[in-house]
């Protein structure tokens, strides 16, 4: 405690006199958090959701979840299957046990709590997913989202926190935007380092 | 190439004639300030937030004592640690001592600034801990034993032959320098790491103290897996790095990501609320924030303060001419560009002189996506030096001043100016003018006798 | 309109031209040019080096003649001078303790005016393919892009299309002897884009910025002729 109190009382030292004020390019007050004004068609979430996710190199199916599993299964020859608790009881999938076990799986099915039409993003969250390996350690991530679930973008999430997570924050919310990828390398985009390399949404009703 | 040369010019000089490096430089900045542009396209009120965006920076940190309590508060109630590190020692015994108690061997980490800036690394590996960093820039030059050389790419000065080269150090016979190849080999690599890690360090991009979270944006997906898999989660904070609201951490997703690459939103943001709760399969069982200060409170209350707005987003490297053709290396620190030019003087009293990495030409502070007037802090860390070391310079601004405060000494010195530079030989010019210009030479007589005869 | 003419210190020295050609274009327009004798330099080398106390000191003798000088307007030929002047007075005064020079520096700054700003669409013929170089200052500080380049289009200049045009030339003042190699490295980055245009003139409104780019290009064996838009629209005007 007595760490905490030092350090905060040296920030108080500190600011009891204030920065001086910038004349050549003042500070302009603002009262508010203005919302971000996206410059995008919403009007069809679905769509822009669609748009927007094939932007991030991901696919957007469309249909019943047991249908758009077996797509995938399809595309992909995935054999051993974990998923999550949050993925629809309908296709009768257990709940993974853990890292090792999604590790070794060469698809992870999980649910999402939202969709983000703005950006293509979906939204994980671990206490209803029953944890966070599923959608990270395999190599392909498909995610079933139903389509009431889509918000126009991330301000409908932020600035309604107490309407979107009744419950309060999970140990973990995520934000997933397309595969995994990274520029490291002369700039060259390349997928799957170091999470799933294909990503699959399954838009269902 | 190390750079090790030990002044700001003599750096400088060395990466203005390394070619590979210019070549990459040019590449990468101009490649990032064009998906700025494209990135930004997509937000119809850019310039509206951005000037929010600066206010609310303020704002926070004017209560940022209020601010750290209610994140540190909410932490704990969930049953997170929190330690308040005062400086650099503080922080890496902490995490030493986090290690130790769960006789941790191995460590994955996530991208941070802030653990670099306090080598932890080097502490970890001190008391016989492998820390792995898994950013696969951020690897590369692990391997390479360098220190990063853009906030966002840190390997950009590495091409794919030399990549290949670093981390066929630990490949069994050599890799092609394929991108594809090397990332392949990089996922396998570094997910057994992920695997058998016994703590997880990363860093955090926004604390949000109204729920006592924290959160990281990558878009490989290491931040996720490096406070997913291990049993134990460390993230180290600048202390300045933190919001009040969701609401304010909105804004800045927005300006992040688009102001850094261009990207609309990074692959992942990962908002981490405490450790792993009842019903969840995986996750960390324990959760520690150490907030830093390390010598940020210094600036707090100075002229200098704004450049704790900072969120380190990279935007002024890529628009610096002068990061441009000298690269990050020439910096000597860990931060480079704009923003480091003004941090590391700030930070790191060794580094004093980069405050003339810069022309002040504002390119940096238009960039900005929380508006910070770089140019205007620059030009304060050189009054702050005239001030502290005026010596033979402060002798000859004075002679100036009296002479040029004087109309009639004016008259006579821009006179006597003139006509020297008509007639004066190009080797009694100084040598820093004429190694790479010629002098300027008047053809018409003084202006001031025209203008009156006129 | 009456216009104190501040020639700026580089014109006093270097490009006593630049000058001539700055009021030869003002009376063109109509206007009674008047170079107040007290006016000196704004005191801009010693601020940009952190010499607060010495750069006030000068900016003071000039800030006063303007201030007493019988004209409607302040030309000033240089963007980085009227920003020394418009956006930085007030806070070098400031920072001195020197308050009554603070009001009279915003009193005055409403009234300085970058030379191109006084200029509209000036008559002539210019018929020639350049480049403009925006310098710094004058862009960022004073957000004056519009009228220069409106300037060149009105005398029939076909403004060429030139990557980079608005990136720092690398002068910075001191910056030019403190990091000269870096100095020369960013001088060389504009040349190389330059080099793949089809300017036939280099233009600009800041006179330091042109002597660089200038003394680099004639380093380099380039003979491309560099101008300050005065020149061009005294050359324009073809008397």
């Amino acid at each position: 405690m007595s760490d905490r109190t030092a350090f905060l009382d040296r920030l108080r030292e500190r600011l009891a006199v204030p920065a001086p004020e910038n004349l050549p390019h003042p500070l302009v007050h603002a009262e508010a958090v203005p919302p971000v004004e996206y410059a995008l068609d919403l009007t069809d979430l679905a769509d822009a959701f669609e748009r927007a996710v094939s932007a991030t190199g991901a696919h957007v199916l469309r249909g019943t979840a047991p249908e758009v599993l077996q797509s995938v299964l399809a595309a992909t020859g995935a054999q051993r299957v974990v998923a999550s608790k949050d993925a629809p009881a309908e296709l009768g999938l257990p709940a993974y046990s853990g890292p090792v076990e999604a590790e070794q799986a060469d698809l992870g099915v999980t649910g999402a709590l939202y969709g983000i039409a703005a950006t293509g993003t979906l939204v994980l969250h671990a206490g209803l997913a029953g944890g966070r390996t599923a959608s990270l350690l395999p190599p392909v991530h498909l995610a079933l989202l139903p389509v009431d679930r889509l918000l126009r973008d991330s301000g409908e999430l932020f600035r309604k926190m107490g309407e979107r997570l009744p419950d309060g924050l999970p140990s973990q919310l995520v934000f997933v935007s397309g595969p995994s990828r990274s520029a490291d390398i002369e700039l060259e985009v390349t997928v799957g380092v170091h999470g799933p390399r294909e990503l699959w949404i399954g838009l269902v009703s | 190439m190390k750079n090790t040369a030990s002044t700001l010019r003599e750096r400088s000089a060395v990466a203005v004639v390394d070619e590979q490096l210019q070549g990459a430089l040019e590449n990468a900045t101009d490649r990032f300030a064009n998906q700025k542009a494209v990135g930004t396209a997509a937000v119809a009120n850019w310039e509206e937030l951005r000037t929010a965006a600066r206010s609310l920076r303020a704002q926070v940190l004017a209560r940022l004592p209020e601010v750290l309590e209610e994140l540190a508060d909410k932490i704990e109630a969930r049953g997170g640690h929190v330690h308040w590190a005062a400086d650099a020692d503080d922080a890496r015994n902490y995490v030493l001592e986090v290690a130790k108690r769960h006789d941790a061997k191995l460590v994955v980490k996530s991208k941070s600034m802030a653990s670099e800036e306090i080598h932890l690394n080097d502490a970890l590996a001190a008391s016989g801990i492998e820390a792995v960093e898994t950013d696969l820039g951020e690897w590369i030059i692990q391997l390479a034993k360098e220190t990063p050389s853009h906030i966002i790419l840190p390997a950009i000065h590495k091409n794919r032959r030399q990549i290949a080269e670093v981390l066929s150090q630990v490949a069994d016979g050599d890799l092609s320098d394929v991108p594809a190849e090397l990332c392949a080999f990089a996922r396998e690599q570094l997910r057994s790491k992920f695997m058998q890690a016994d703590m997880g360090i990363s860093g955090v991009n926004f604390g949000v103290a109204e729920t006592g979270s924290i959160a990281i944006v990558t878009n490989e997906g290491n931040g996720r897996l490096v406070t997913s898999v291990p049993p134990v989660h460390v993230a180290v904070m600048g202390m300045e790095r933190v919001l009040q609201t969701w609401e304010q951490f909105d804004l800045m997703l927005a300006l992040l990501p688009r102001a850094a690459t261009g990207q609309q939103i990074t692959t992942y943001v990962n908002m981490v609320s405490g450790p792993r709760r009842a019903g969840e399969v995986d996750g960390p069982d324990e959760f520690h924030l150490v907030i830093l200060d390390n010598g940020r409170s210094d600036i707090l209350g100075t002229e200098f303060q704004e450049i704790l707005h900072c969120i380190r987003c990279g935007a002024c490297l890529n628009v610096c001419p002068v990061y441009r053709q000298i690269g990050g290396h020439a910096y000597g620190w860990v931060y480079s560009g704009p923003v480091g030019a003004v941090l590391t003087p700030l930070l790191h009293a060794a580094e004093n002189e980069l405050q003339n990495a810069s022309t002040l030409c504002g390119a940096c502070w238009q960039a900005c996506p929380v508006g910070i007037p770089l140019q205007d802090l620059l030009l304060g860390l050189r009054r702050r030096k005239a001030e502290s070391t005026g010596g033979v310079e402060k002798l000859g601004w004075q002679a100036w001043s009296t002479a040029w405060s004087k109309p009639a000494l004016y008259d006579a010195t821009t006179r006597l100016g003139g006509v020297s530079a008509k007639i004066v030989p190009e080797s009694w010019t100084p040598v820093e003018w004429r190694e790479g210009r010629t002098i300027p030479r008047p053809e018409a007589g003084s202006f001031r006798r025209w203008f009156e005869h006129e | 309109m009456r216009v104190a003419l501040l020639p700026t210190c580089l014109v006093d020295t270097v490009a006593p031209e630049v000058g001539m050609a700055t009021v030869r274009v003002l009376r063109r327009l109509g206007m009674e040019v008047d170079v107040p004798r007290k006016a000196t330099c704004c005191g801009q080398p010693a601020w940009n080096a952190g010499f607060a106390q010495e750069s006030a000191k000068v900016a003071r003798t000039t800030l006063r003649a303007l201030s007493e000088a019988d004209a409607d307007v302040v030309c000033v030929p240089a963007g980085s001078c009227a920003a020394m002047m418009r956006v930085f007075w007030p806070e070098l005064f400031h920072l001195v303790g020197d308050e009554e020079s603070v009001h009279a520096a915003q009193a005055l700054a409403p009234r300085i005016k970058e030379f191109s700003e006084l200029v509209g669409e000036a008559d002539g013929e210019y018929a020639h393919k350049v480049a403009y170089h925006h310098s710094c200052h004058m862009l960022r500080e004073l957000g004056i892009r519009d009228e220069p380049e409106q300037a060149l289009d009105a005398v029939g200049a076909e403004r060429v299309t030139w990557l980079g045009d608005d990136r720092c030339c690398g002068f910075g003042g001191l910056f030019s002897m403190k990091q000269p190699e870096t100095s020369v490295a960013m001088a060389d980055d504009k040349a190389d884009s330059l080099a793949c245009t089809e300017a036939e003139v280099l233009v600009g409104c800041d006179q330091s910025c042109l002597m660089h780019l200038e003394g680099r290009l004639r380093r380099r064996g380039s003979d491309l002729p560099v101008r300050h838009l005065a020149e061009v629209l005294d050359e324009a005007a073809g008397e």
